[in-house]
């Protein structure tokens, strides 16, 4: 359980395969990610 | 021994805040308010203390550090210098056809490669055939860089490059190498909110992107 607090996965290198964040486009793509901002 | 980044494994830091890159693992991820400041001390070379100990030690357990013979303190990706994108510019370039059908055939091949396999298979595959021709590499021509930059900038308007930056980097830069030209395929994120990005730079010279896009995204890895 520490380890999950330890790491914050912010998704996979490999978008392109998965869904359509890696590249342009405008999203966020987990809550983790909203965490690491200041919002 | 020395306490290093796990091989594959790469961060940069972006506003202040450190985002890692595992490419074995194929992730992105960043250290929770516990983990990061254990690996600040391993980064600035303080001393850790017993408890930043224990959070290293479960950084290794999950195959983020490693102790490694020859290894070294980790180290942020080192940024990338541009000098110069030819598609910034109003140059005139002309290509043949032929070579444009053959530059799209590579371009689609990559996208379902990288579809199928994803980015650590095409990392790996990169990093293969740099090696191989490596001791043959030169630095490319001012205008054999405008050339590569505007036939690619057609084929990925023809292709369809848009939200497939990864394997039009990697076919852009395999061009170079079969060009026997050095180049670089970027790997780079940004914060607020997250993106991440890739780009080809050939020398100094941005040869797969405009300058505006690129300048926004802090290199995470380099090959």
């Amino acid at each position: 359980m520490e380890r999950d607090n330890d790491l914050i996965d912010l998704g996979s290198a490999s978008v392109e395969t998965q869904g359509p964040v890696f590249g342009h486009k405008d999203e966020l793509i987990g809550q983790n990610v909203a965490g690491l901002t200041d919002d | 021994m020395m306490v290093s980044l796990a091989p594959g494994v790469t961060f940069c830091d972006v506003d202040g805040s450190r985002i890692f890159l595992d490419l074995n693992r194929d992730r992105y991820f960043s250290l929770g308010p516990l983990a990061d400041p254990a690996f600040d001390a391993l980064v600035r070379g303080r001393r850790p203390s017993d408890a930043e100990r224990r959070r290293l030690d479960i950084l290794a357990e999950a195959g983020i550090l490693a102790d490694l013979p020859f290894g070294e303190a980790p180290r942020p990706c080192r940024p990338v210098p541009i000098d110069r994108a030819p598609l910034d510019e109003d140059i005139a370039v002309t290509f043949s056809t032929m070579r444009v059908a053959t530059g799209a055939i590579a371009f689609r091949l990559a996208k379902s490669a990288y579809r199928r396999r994803g980015l650590p298979r095409a990392w790996s595959r990169f990093r293969r055939s740099k090696e191989s021709r490596l001791s043959a590499l030169r630095a490319g021509s001012a205008s054999e860089l405008d050339e590569l930059a505007y036939r690619f900038d057609a084929i990925g308007r023809m292709v369809g490059s848009l939200n497939h930056c990864v394997p039009f980097s990697l076919a852009i830069a395999s061009a170079c190498l079969a060009a026997e030209l050095k180049v670089e395929v970027v790997l780079g994120v940004k914060l607020r909110p997250f993106q991440a990005h890739a780009w080809a730079v050939a020398g100094r010279t941005l040869i797969s992107d405009r300058l505006s896009t690129v300048s926004q995204f802090t290199p995470i890895a380099i090959l």
